[in-house]
């Protein structure tokens, strides 16, 4: 979404906002969705959720309530009020519309809404997981509290902090907008200062970058705007698995201490010695490098030292890292495809380190502390740069471990398939221990005893469970191939992390009770030991098999993948060589035209 | 001096651990999934091990802190990527809550220069073992099996 | 548990392992230590012993070991140590409870591994949603260029 023009709301302070929403790297469509009206201080970020278009309507149908609600009970409502009524009313309508159509059951979204009745007075609504951070003098406040299950068990004092951050469902929403016909809405309010900044976001952003990058990206951009974008840049950066929407809005300027000084002096001093770090990267051979080994040496040096130059000017005027992100990605990423090596990168950012130094020492001259400052600025940009040098390594070394993985199954086990592709192969079979009719019984009365125990929703799975376990035990009392049993347990679809859970779950809940069932007997002491033992290696030959489904289960989804970034890899040299022909036939009709005039 | 870097350091130490563990779960998602006295103890080492480079700044000494790190966030699962991610968001961490707690002005600029650099040249450290066992595996050669690693750790 | 049984199932490390065939590096020995921890350390709790297991079995996933070769390696290693067990106490109680903490290591073995390939599977197809637009957007470029150099062979051809 644009920014508004910037307006005067007061005589002293000025508003000036930006709201812009992405749909991310990895999902096809965005079910966030913005709402910014500077001119009446109001701004809204929701983030859909409920399936195949069930997210993005939710969020579309909250946000046109909320914006309607709002203008209609301005006259009439308090401004507290009238914000927790118009997401009660969003909430209400969601949920009418998610009963009515089957397609949207289940349906609903999370908010945040802030309203600005007064240039230093912020009123924020907020449900679900969806934040409001506060960015004053430098640093980065949180202002809500998601509403997780596992936070309102923490405030209801029935879990301990400690036992929150290892929660299997710390994750889950407490409250969403639609969920239920009314909603409780949480509000708070905050006084503004001067030079304050306010961020609206979805967890697409706070979910895919730290607070720390949120900090300095959000106290480093020069307008809301340019912080919407880069904010959306840097979860983007942080993986992008979900949809990204931001809206900043600032109160005056906002401005931090060490930045200030390197963008109002710092980028004016560098670009000013630009002549210096060109010098400097002449003459430590940086044109000669092999990463522009195709270009002469002049324009091998404006390519990597005048690029690097100008890159560091903007992230120095814009305190970002952004510009030497994309000035080393471009060129590691060629290199690194083009099956270069570490050491060329490493020589070019030495060169690089060293004339950037060499600009920072000179400013010293003049000014120290500047110099000093500066320093640092130049260092953690070329900290940035280590981390795309890095990045590029690591994907080197997934490609090279996949082949060093697949080459040892392949070569080591020649006829490998999916349930002996070990790197130890299986000993001799053997049975371990005698049978007796005491053990028979044993393990008979063990069973039984653990399938009255077991009840719930769950029992036949956990039954059938101890069934496979029982038979396997008593039959073979040794090995056992229970592949049969672990296939039906885990059906025929490929699960979901939600859908394994409670089967793992079922076979360790059997698992336990069938061992206790077993070791409660009163039975020799040989006896109940050859049962458990039996048990023991049946129950765990079921949890091996079912892990082994589980990952041949996963392998077509990697083949398709590797198969389709091949077909992807092909369709790019297509267009790269339909690129050539072009440049080809532009020439021949030059030539033609030529000829013919 | 003992010196003066090191001295300051010193003092923030347990601010430094705090903030550490404050923002844990942003450094990387899988911190969320240890204890977080596990966390703590972890973290105590990273600082302890600053402070001892600020001491006396040795190349040696950083690649063994570093490598040591490097196989332990290996080990809590973090892919490549997210280790180097992970050690410079710690070191960036560090730096701000120096900022945060130490006056502005000159000294303290020097002083985070000092960190900044070091942050700078452990990044490198990471990227360099990383190049070292992409250069063993192109060899085909694993240069840090399970079991070594396991003993880095 | 006893540091004597601690110390007689070390002895049995070499026959779990398989190191006459393997060498030190054979597979599974993130499974023999685990278990030698759960019988050596009574007073740690089970959470914190599986924490060290899923380390070793995440360490050597990210190195990029083939998961259904790790979960081999960990039953094999499991099934020799049984074995080994159960020929070697004398003592039924003892044999029982050692036996009772294999199966339970292993199976936590198992479970992460399978937790593990579901994870990694969901991403993949995460990957694949991806990879299926770029595709698109490639095929309208390609598109585009097709069109465009028929037009010019018609140009020169005329």
């Amino acid at each position: 979404m644009p920014t508004s023009p910037r307006v005067m709301t007061d005589r002293a302070l000025e508003v000036d906002a930006s709201g812009k929403t992405d749909v991310g790297l990895l999902r096809s469509e965005n079910q966030d969705c913005i709402f910014v009206d500077q001119a009446q201080g109001f701004y809204v970020v929701l983030d859909g959720m409920g399936g195949h278009q069930g997210g993005a309507t939710a969020s579309r149908v909250a946000r046109d309530v909320m914006v309607e609600t709002i203008a209609q009970g301005r006259e009439t409502w308090p401004p507290g009020k009238l914000l927790v009524e118009a997401c009660k009313a969003a909430g209400s309508a969601v949920h009418l519309q998610a009963r009515a159509d089957r397609e949207l059951h289940g349906m609903g979204t999370t908010v945040v809404a802030l309203a600005m009745p007064r240039v230093n007075q912020a009123l924020i609504a907020h449900v679900g997981d969806s934040r409001a951070y506060l960015l004053r003098k430098g640093r980065l406040r949180r202002l809500t509290a998601d509403h997780t299950i596992v936070a309102e068990l923490v405030s209801a004092g029935k879990l301990t902090p400690e036992q929150a951050i290892d929660h299997p469902h710390a994750s889950v929403l407490s409250r969403n907008l639609g969920g239920l016909q009314t909603t409780e809405v949480d509000l708070l309010e905050v006084e503004l200062e001067e030079a304050d900044r306010l961020l609206l976001c979805s967890d697409g952003l706070n979910g895919y970058a730290t607070r720390n990058a949120i900090e300095q990206v959000l106290s480093g951009a020069a307008t809301p705007e340019e912080a919407t974008t880069d904010l959306i840049e840097l979860a983007k950066r942080g993986g992008g698995g979900d949809n990204i929407s931001a809206v900043v809005v600032e109160i005056g300027r906002a401005s931090s201490e060490l930045p200030e000084t390197i963008e109002e002096t710092g980028a004016g001093a560098w670009w000013s010695r630009r002549p210096l770090f060109m010098e400097v990267c002449r003459s430590m051979g940086l044109g000669t490098s092999p990463l522009a080994s195709s270009l002469t040496e002049a324009d091998a040096l404006d390519l990597l030292g005048g690029s690097f130059c100008e890159a560091m000017y903007l992230d120095l005027e814009g305190t970002t890292g952004i510009h030497i992100w994309t000035y080393a990605d471009s060129l590691v990423k060629a290199w690194f495809e083009r099956d270069g090596r570490y050491g060329p990168v490493k020589e070019l950012f030495d060169v690089l380190r060293a004339a950037a130094l060499s600009v920072a020492k000179d400013v010293s001259r003049s000014d120290e502390d500047l110099g000093v400052c500066l320093e640092i600025a130049l260092l953690r940009a070329l900290i940035v740069g280590e981390m795309v040098v890095g990045g590029q390594i690591s994907e080197c070394i997934k490609v090279a471990n996949e082949t060093f993985a697949s080459r040892r199954v392949t070569t080591d086990l020649p006829d490998a398939t999916f349930a002996n592709v070990a790197t130890v192969p299986f000993s001799p079979t053997e049975s371990p221990m005698p049978v007796g009719p005491e053990v028979n019984k044993c393990l008979a009365d063990g069973a039984g005893a653990a399938k009255e125990q077991l009840g719930g929703d769950e029992y036949l799975m956990l039954h059938a469970i101890i069934d496979a376990a029982h038979s396997s035990a008593s039959e073979f009392c040794g090995e056992a191939d229970m592949s049969a049993a672990a296939i039906d347990l885990y059906g025929t679809r490929l699960l979901t992390e939600q859908e394994i859970n409670p089967l793992l779950d079922g076979l360790e809940t059997a698992r336990v009770a069938h061992l206790a069932a077993v070791d409660a007997l009163q039975v020799s002491p040989v006896a109940r030991a050859t049962a458990l033992c039996a048990l023991a290696l049946a129950h765990q030959s079921l949890f091996h098999a079912f892990a082994l489904v589980a990952v041949d289960a996963g392998k077509p989804t990697t083949d398709r993948l590797r198969e389709m970034n091949a077909s992807t890899s092909l369709m790019r040299a297509r267009l790269e060589r339909n690129e050539q022909h072009l440049a080809h036939f532009e020439v021949d009709i030059d030539t033609v035209e030529d000829l013919q005039s | 001096m003992e010196n003066s870097h090191a001295e300051i350091f010193s003092s923030l130490r347990i601010v430094m651990i705090d903030t550490l563990v404050e923002s844990h779960h942003s450094i990387d998602d899988a911190f969320g999934t240890l204890p977080l006295g596990m966390i703590r103890g972890q973290f105590k080492t990273v600082v302890d091990q600053m402070h001892k480079y600020l001491q006396s700044p040795s190349p040696a000494h950083l690649y063994q802190s570093v490598s040591t790190w490097t196989a332990t966030l290996l080990g809590v699962g973090l892919s490549p990527r997210s280790v180097l991610r992970t050690v410079v968001t710690m070191g960036d961490l560090v730096v701000q809550a120096a900022k945060r707690e130490l006056p502005s002005g000159p000294a303290t600029n020097l002083f985070l220069r000092e960190l900044v650099r070091l942050n700078f040249n452990a990044a490198r450290e990471v990227v360099a073992i990383f190049n070292d066992e992409l250069e063993e595996q192109r060899a085909g050669v694993p240069s840090i099996t399970p079991g070594e690693a396991k003993h880095a750790n | 548990m006893s540091l004597e049984i601690t110390e007689r199932l070390e002895v049995l490390r070499d026959e779990a392992l398989n190191t006459a065939d393997f060498g030190p590096d054979a597979g599974g020995a993130e499974v023999f230590d685990a278990i030698l921890s759960r019988v050596a350390r009574t007073s740690e709790t089970a959470p914190g012993l599986d924490m060290s297991l899923r380390e070793a079995l995440n360490r050597r996933l990210a190195w990029g070991e083939n998961a259904s070769a790790i979960t081999v390696d960990g039953e094999s290693v499991c099934k020799r140590l049984l074995a080994a067990v159960l020929r070697s106490f004398r003592d039924p109680e003892d044999t029982a409870r050692v036996v009772v903490i294999i199966a339970e290591v292993s199976c936590t073995a198992a479970s992460h591994l399978a937790r593990n390939a579901v994870q990694r599977a969901s991403k993949e197809r995460a990957l694949q949603r991806r990879e299926m637009m770029v595709q698109r957007q490639l095929a309208a470029a390609l598109g585009q260029q097709d069109e465009l150099i028929q037009s010019y062979s018609t140009e020169l051809k005329s």
